[in-house]
């Protein structure tokens, strides 16, 4: 396992390659590999993790390099999609699919990131706390005092097919063309 | 040339990977459940995905191809968005702007429409309506032109935002953790 993904971040930045070595360490070789992602599918608590080549440069809550994809299914709300986008750029909502995705440098953050997003979402916090809140936990995790936000999800994740995903519907029924009747008989 | 990475996919995903090959020639990278191309003007990317979303708006279909663009949003302006389309994504920090819709004449379509959302005001019931009317008449001599090809020009819109962890809260952590920052 080891051998072959080496070969497979062979030519990946440091960084990126270090980041897919951790991410093997914790929850095993990955599902997919292309040149760019290597992707874990139900690495659980999360749906899926990908790993990307490359970066996004990204400042919140300080200067770092998005790489690390961390997927969850939740059912986001339509009215708290600016809510999210205002608290981390870096968070993705997919409402049709019912996911959402987190994304940094490292999981922890992840962690710390989708838990207060989650708090968000369900009227707990607002958008200046939740910004707060992650600027000063986020510190103590890189002064070496991990947070309980940092360590995993604070709260239970929907089983799949739970229903966080939202199909939506028409705006009005939609017309299927008809054949004349007349034409659709068996020739005589 | 798809039929080597498609083979065991559902007809919709296959057949957005058969037309997207056509279009743009062989995809540059591929696994088991998906396939991407990388920087087909006027797309930065597309990614045709094995996995079929159910998707009813503005008619019923299955989501298998995304269309990315780069695209600024206004904070002030993501709302309406999410109200027009569940399809159409917005990735902040990226700059990205998505639609994943059955085929690329659906996700140019959403993309024209977010565009009109996000820059000129347009309201989302009324791109809501525009949608349904443009898949309802594509195939008569009213097609919409919005289904042929995009009416803005993909700009570069990445927000990386801006620090909030600064020296002065390092020390008044270090202080109130009582530790020393390893």
């Amino acid at each position: 396992m080891t051998d072959s993904l080496e070969r497979m971040v062979g030519d990946w930045p440091v960084e990126a390659a270090e980041a897919a070595r951790l991410t093997a360490e914790r929850y095993g070789p990955p599902d997919e590999t292309m040149p760019s992602r290597l992707v874990w599918n139900h690495a659980l608590p999360w749906k899926r993790v990908v790993v990307n080549r490359d970066a996004s440069e990204h400042r919140f809550p300080m200067p770092h390099v998005d790489r690390m994809e961390n997927w969850i299914d939740l059912e986001v709300p339509r009215e708290s999609a600016a809510d999210l986008a205002a608290f981390n750029g870096s968070i993705r909502v997919e409402r049709t699919r019912g996911e959402m995705a987190v994304t940094c440098d490292v999981e922890a953050i992840n962690f710390l990131a989708v838990n207060l997003a989650h708090d968000l979402v369900k009227g707990r916090i607002n958008v200046d706390e939740a910004r707060r809140e992650y600027t000063e936990m986020a510190a103590g995790h890189l002064m070496g005092r991990p947070q309980p936000y940092t360590s995993g999800l604070a709260f239970a994740p929907v089983d799949a097919g739970a229903g966080t995903a939202d199909e939506d519907e028409p705006v009005a029924p939609h017309h299927v063309p008809t054949v004349d009747t007349r034409r659709m008989g068996r020739r005589k | 040339m798809t039929g080597l990475f498609t083979e065991g996919w559902p007809s919709s995903a296959t057949a957005a990977a058969h037309a997207t090959t056509e279009k743009y020639g062989p995809p540059d990278e591929a696994s088991p459940s998906t396939l991407i191309w990388h920087d087909r003007a006027p797309w930065k990317r597309i990614i045709v995905s094995r996995a079929m979303v159910p998707h009813r708006f503005p008619h019923t279909h299955v989501d298998v191809i995304k269309h990315v663009v780069d695209h600024p949003v206004p904070m002030d302006r993501i709302g309406d968005l999410a109200h027009f389309s569940g399809s159409v994504v917005y990735d902040r920090t990226r700059g990205e702007l998505s639609s994943h819709c059955e085929d690329e004449e659906g996700n140019v379509l959403s993309l024209n429409l977010a565009h009109d959302v996000v820059v000129n005001g347009l309201d989302p019931q009324s791109a809501r309506r525009r949608s349904h009317h443009a898949i309802e008449t594509r195939n008569s001599q009213n097609r919409d032109p919005y289904l042929d090809a995009l009416m803005f020009t993909p700009g570069r819109g990445a927000d990386p935002d801006e620090a909030t962890i600064d020296e002065h809260l390092r020390d008044r952590l270090r202080q109130a953790l009582g530790g020393v920052d390893r």
